[in-house]
């Protein structure tokens, strides 16, 4: 029924209506043509049911006896409806809450004895991953890259040490110089993007070529909930985040050439402080997620599984012409 | 109910005799077929309410065939930015549409054409961009790997998409992916779904020969041979994305894909 509300629209409506996303309408569109081609799934089948967003409407006008009875009809499949987001939202909660235990649980498989293990600034899911592979007595050692400009790094250092995990830490600029020492690499991810891509903490891209100039394997933990449906067509401008620059420089330090008030009123000197890194899927080896280890060329598979196509773009539906 | 489906395959096959060597040609029809005879409405013993529902079906493929070229130049803007250069091989609708689009949507982009011997696509396609005012710069074919480092991304269409994710296209596409994966570019494909074929070429020469003469001016020998073949087969580790009219993919999705809609 989506599909064929998209469909009877021209072409011209299609860009007025969304006009300030007419790629994500083309998306949709896309999508819309995607499962019409396709035999019909299980969701299509069930978007046959009436739009339950008519029904606070109806319920708010009451009165009329027939509206009254049909109301109630659709109140109960509200609740029904409500009833069913909030069991899908709390699975949801459950599998975020529990990501670190599922992929810490495959550790054992990918590390062994008296290997060396290189990973960049601090991850939970990394650490949680170490320790399960040091509960089952593997016996192996981490470098830790200190991961500047926030030095989260030498708070993963802290911890591995607290459990008993023979550590070194290097700074970035090491990682390269160190790597031929190194059997494997291993990071967590921020999201993980529909090609297979990364959008990972700032220096991790050096890591990675670094990684494959030596043939290291490049593994990337990500918990389920770290994928996106959206293909990077500019990563490194649109999907990054700039930080303060007092992470670089103090107050204070080259606060002269920064005054816009100095000299030709703009400051010769800019501070660039961005949080994310984009490292491409060729550059990947493995992507370990609570579904078990795959590679970066399947990662449309599991966001397929999690992301319906028609879902990929949220609109606002016009009243359903059923 | 039977009469109608031999009746729609008469009709499949005697389009496809008209060019046998064409590709999208035999997917198209193909996906049609399967598309519009894939309902539970020839089971029915009403043959008026069969016939519409295939009728029905048959316009909603021909309409999202339809759509589909606008679908993918919607796709497509996104990945042409400001400033970029754009390296174009042969003379496909589809992304003639991706950079109309792009010019009216007032990007700033120039586009490097080659000269397509012997089909002559690169003056056609120069022809067309200049109306749109979009600046435009003739490449002898053999000069893509000299000019490949000024070149932000390669656009090509598409004859057909096989299984494995790679294309049939134009001769002379293999050549520029190569260049453009030794360098690190990104190459796009532009096709429509119904180009999807049930195909697996396993090199160069495993597909069905599509020959055309080719003139070069003055006359040959006769014990020189000529390479007559009018395509080639890119495989998918030297392609970016596909943009379809089912969404953005990669190479590995097209199979996935496939067998959905061969289903």
């Amino acid at each position: 029924m989506a599909g064929l509300n998209l469909s009877a629209v021209s072409d011209d409506d299609d860009d007025n209506d969304q006009d300030d996303h007419p790629v994500l309408s083309a998306a949709a569109v896309a999508a819309a043509a995607r499962s019409t081609l396709r035999p019909p799934s299980l969701q299509t089948l069930l978007e046959d049911m009436p739009d339950p967003a008519a029904v606070p409407h109806t319920s708010s006008s009451g009165g009329d006896s027939e509206e009254k009875s049909k109301s109630a009809d659709k109140s109960s499949r509200s609740r029904k409806l409500k009833h069913d987001v909030i069991e899908a939202v709390n699975e949801l909660i459950e599998d975020i809450d529990t990501c670190h235990e599922q992929i810490a649980e495959q550790a054992v498989e990918h590390i062994h004895h008296n290997e060396v293990i290189l990973t960049l600034g601090s991850s939970r899911t990394v650490l949680e991953f170490l320790y399960a592979a040091k509960e089952k007595k593997r016996s192996f050692r981490v470098f830790v890259a200190e991961g500047a400009p926030r030095y989260q790094g030498h708070l993963l250092a802290k911890e591995l040490v607290a459990r008993g995990l023979q550590t070194t830490l290097i700074t970035d600029s090491a990682v390269f110089a160190m790597i031929s020492r190194v059997n494997m690499v291993i990071v967590g991810a921020h999201a993980v993007m529909a090609n297979g891509g990364v959008i990972a903490p700032v220096g991790l891209n050096m890591v990675a070529l670094a990684a494959q100039r030596h043939a290291v394997p490049f593994v990337v933990l990500a918990g389920s909930h770290k994928l996106c449906p959206l293909y990077p067509h500019n990563p490194e401008v649109l999907l990054n985040e700039l930080r303060s620059p007092s992470e670089l420089l103090d107050f204070g330090e080259f606060s002269d050439c920064m005054d816009f008030g100095s000299g030709s009123g703009s400051p010769l000197i800019h501070v660039v402080n961005p949080t994310f890194d984009y490292v491409p899927p060729k550059l990947v080896s493995l992507f370990i997620t609570d579904t078990g280890g795959h590679n970066p060329s399947y990662m449309y598979r599991l966001i397929a599984d999690y992301y319906s196509a028609d879902d990929l773009v949220l609109q606002r539906k016009a009243a359903a012409s059923n | 109910m039977m009469e109608l489906e031999i009746e729609l395959k008469k009709a499949s096959d005697s389009l496809k005799s008209w060019d046998t060597t064409s590709i999208s040609l035999t997917a198209g029809c193909d996906l049609f077929m399967r598309y519009v005879t894939r309902t539970s409405a020839l089971e029915y013993e009403d043959f008026n309410s069969a016939k519409s529902r295939l009728i029905e079906r048959a316009e909603k493929f021909g309409e999202i065939s339809y759509k589909a070229r606008r679908i993918i130049a919607m796709l497509s803007q996104d990945f042409i930015f400001d400033g970029c250069t754009i390296l174009v091989h042969g003379f496909s609708r589809v992304v003639l549409e991706v950079l109309k689009t792009a010019a009216q949507n007032k990007k700033l982009f120039r586009v490097l054409c080659t000269e397509g011997r012997p089909d002559r696509t690169g003056l056609r396609l120069s022809n067309e961009l200049a109306k749109l005012d979009v600046p435009v710069k003739l490449l002898i074919d053999s000069a893509v790997a000299y000019s490949m480092d000024e070149i932000d991304m390669v656009f090509v269409g598409a004859d057909g998409v096989v299984e494995s994710g790679g294309i049939i296209n134009m001769m002379g596409t293999y050549q520029i992916a190569l260049v453009a994966h030794s360098m690190n570019k990104p190459v796009y494909v532009a096709a429509e779904s119904y180009k999807f074929a049930r195909l697996y070429p396993l090199d160069q020469k495993d597909m069905a020969p599509a020959l055309r003469p080719i003139d070069f001016g003055v006359p040959i020998p006769s014990k020189v041979e000529v390479e007559t073949s009018a395509r080639d087969y890119t495989p998918p580790q030297y392609l970016t994305l596909l943009f379809t009219d089912l969404g953005v993919l990669t190479p590995s999705v097209v199979s996935d894909e496939l067998i959905q809609l061969y289903l």
